[in-house]
């Protein structure tokens, strides 16, 4: 058995159970913190509702970076080879950005704020450009935090 | 104007498919389209060869020739090999090989049974087929289906093929991870170098038979060669789409078949005096 | 489903504002494409099998915006933005997301 092909099935193997593992371990953590969010609403819209008292607008940040694992790059070569949807890369993505709001409403609940608008999603890929390069993708969500001031 | 933020559904930004199966699945058209692009290139290139000159062939195998072990033949050996000699000229003559095309047999002193064709026109046959020949319409017959290969060029039609998968998987060693997989075929690759495939073997088959209806005039004796070859197998011959050659016992009723009735003769002197000497006690 | 970039319907009301909706899809050309990509860049002029890839994928993530929106019961999505990247060679995502609201029905013709 030449030592390449072990090399690179324990490598595809070990890319499946991790990433598999950690991506529903992932899943579950970003659905329970949703769920305890869902108080602090967040909108694309430009302009904020007319409020009832005095507010404060601050920039809120949250950003993610995620690895492709060894399996999910196996997989998105071979389905370049055919071209179509790249599976394997979709869920990673779901996860990056939703992770990356869920870091930004954690910055403005930690303000004080109730809403979130004008959000805006930004993707970079910030892997080097060679061809052999393991990928990672960066997602940024940015928005402007409405904060009730205190009052008295 | 009300605001709010209603749960929205789980899974709608990715496909819900297993990932095994879409590995599976694109493995498997991977898989296929290698197979396709060898099998493609092998035929191109087989078909290319065949507009290799005879000559630039000879001059490859002159190189080969000398690599050969100088085999020291005994006076006998020699008288064969040239009775030998003169039986492949006749059926060279026979077959109407182009000019140039000049097949050489050389006696090989080995017990196996085995007769091949390699590149150049040469022709190998050991002392053990001569041996087992029953009579010589048979011998002519093994003769006459290895100069046959020398007619069609399988030789070089085989060499160029087996080039071409080994130049294709050593090409897909560079890409990637699929190289490691390249690699184990490779070393498949290089073993069938120069063997020769089913549609070649049937017509060189053929062509035996059309070679024998014109040294005597009928073809009995033709389905005797293929009894002998299937003795020497001795039951390990391999089902039939795992071997080149069509499996022996189709061959068998194939010529049997197309045989024509008459006399069996008997071998030529001086094989048979080195047949005498493999067998004294006969 | 109305899908916008602007904020303001011209003669509709926002009802209820029900928050961002996304969609997005990860797509890649078969190996054939990327070749031919790769002898225009010697030419120049317009990748029409990646222009195609971009529209393809443009389509899918709008559908998936429009298929979240009409899960929580909106009736339109505005203030939409599109954001591609670039993930690996040779495979792009598209990203589309926006508001779902619920409009108001269109006033009769007077």
């Amino acid at each position: 058995m030449n030592v390449d092909l072990v090399v690179f099935l324990a490598l595809l193997s070990a890319g499946y159970v991790f990433g598999r593992y950690n991506e529903r371990k992932h899943f579950r953590s970003i659905q329970e913190r949703e769920q305890a969010m869902r108080e602090l609403l967040v909108f694309s819209e430009r302009l904020p509702p007319p409020q009832p008292g005095a507010v404060e607008c601050t920039l809120v940040v949250g950003s993610c970076v995620v690895a492709f694992d060894y399996f999910k790059s196996f997989v998105a070569g071979l389905r370049n080879l055919f071209g179509g949807r790249v599976t394997s890369y979709e869920t990673l993505m779901d996860r990056a950005r939703r992770e990356a709001l869920l870091r930004m409403k954690q910055e403005a609940a930690e303000l004080g704020a109730t809403m979130i608008v004008n959000v805006k999603i930004e993707t970079s890929s910030i892997s080097g450009e060679a061809a052999n390069a393991t990928g990672s993708v960066e997602v940024m969500a940015y928005g402007t935090a409405i904060v009730p001031r205190q009052r008295g | 104007m009300r605001y709010e933020n209603p749960q929205i559904p789980e899974g709608a930004n990715y496909s819900q498919d297993h990932p095994l199966k879409e590995l599976a699945v694109l493995l498997l058209g991977a898989l296929a389209i290698v197979v396709v692009a060898v099998f493609t290139l092998a035929a191109a290139a087989g078909w290319l060869a065949t507009k290799i000159p005879f000559a630039t062939e000879q001059a490859w195998a002159a190189g080969l020739a000398e690599q050969l072990p100088a085999s020291a033949l005994s006076a006998d050996e020699l008288a064969a090999q040239q009775r030998l000699q003169a039986m492949v000229d006749r059926i060279a003559t026979l077959q109407e090989l182009p000019a140039g095309m000049s097949p050489v047999v050389h006696l090989v002193d080995g017990s196996e049974v085995n007769a091949f064709a390699t590149l150049g026109g040469h022709l190998f046959v050991t002392r053990g087929i001569l041996a087992d020949m029953p009579h010589e319409n048979a011998l002519v017959t093994v003769l006459a289906h290895e100069v046959a290969h020398v007619k069609h060029r399988d030789p070089v039609v085989a060499l160029g093929r087996g080039v071409a998968v080994m130049a294709a998987l050593g090409a897909l060693s560079g890409f990637g991870d699929g190289g490691v997989v390249a690699n184990q075929l490779g070393n498949a690759g290089l073993l069938t170098t120069l063997t020769f495939n089913r549609d070649q073997e049937r017509a060189a088959d053929e062509e035996a038979l059309r070679t024998l209806e014109r040294w005597y005039g009928y073809t009995a004796g033709a389905a005797d060669l293929f009894r002998v070859l299937e003795r020497a197998a001795a039951g390990h011959e391999p089902p039939e789409f795992m071997s080149t050659h069509p499996a022996t016992d189709e061959r068998i009723a194939r010529m049997h078949a197309a045989e024509t009735p008459g006399p069996l003769l008997p071998l030529p002197a001086e094989i048979a005096a080195l047949v005498a000497v493999d067998h004294p006690e006969e | 489903m109305i899908v916008t970039n602007i904020e303001i319907i011209p003669g509709r009301r926002v009802l209820r504002h029900l928050g961002m909706v996304t969609g997005s899809t990860v797509r890649a050309k078969h190996a054939g494409k990327d070749i031919m990509a790769g002898f225009k860049n010697i030419f120049g002029g317009e990748l029409k099998a990646y222009t195609e890839l971009m529209q393809e994928a443009r389509e899918e993530a709008m559908q998936r915006m429009i298929a979240q929106a009409k899960a929580i019961g909106a009736n339109a999505v505005i203030n939409v933005r599109f954001a591609t990247s670039s993930i690996t060679v040779g495979a792009a995502e598209l990203f589309v997301y926006g508001t779902a609201v619920v409009l108001d029905e269109p006033a009769p013709q007077a």
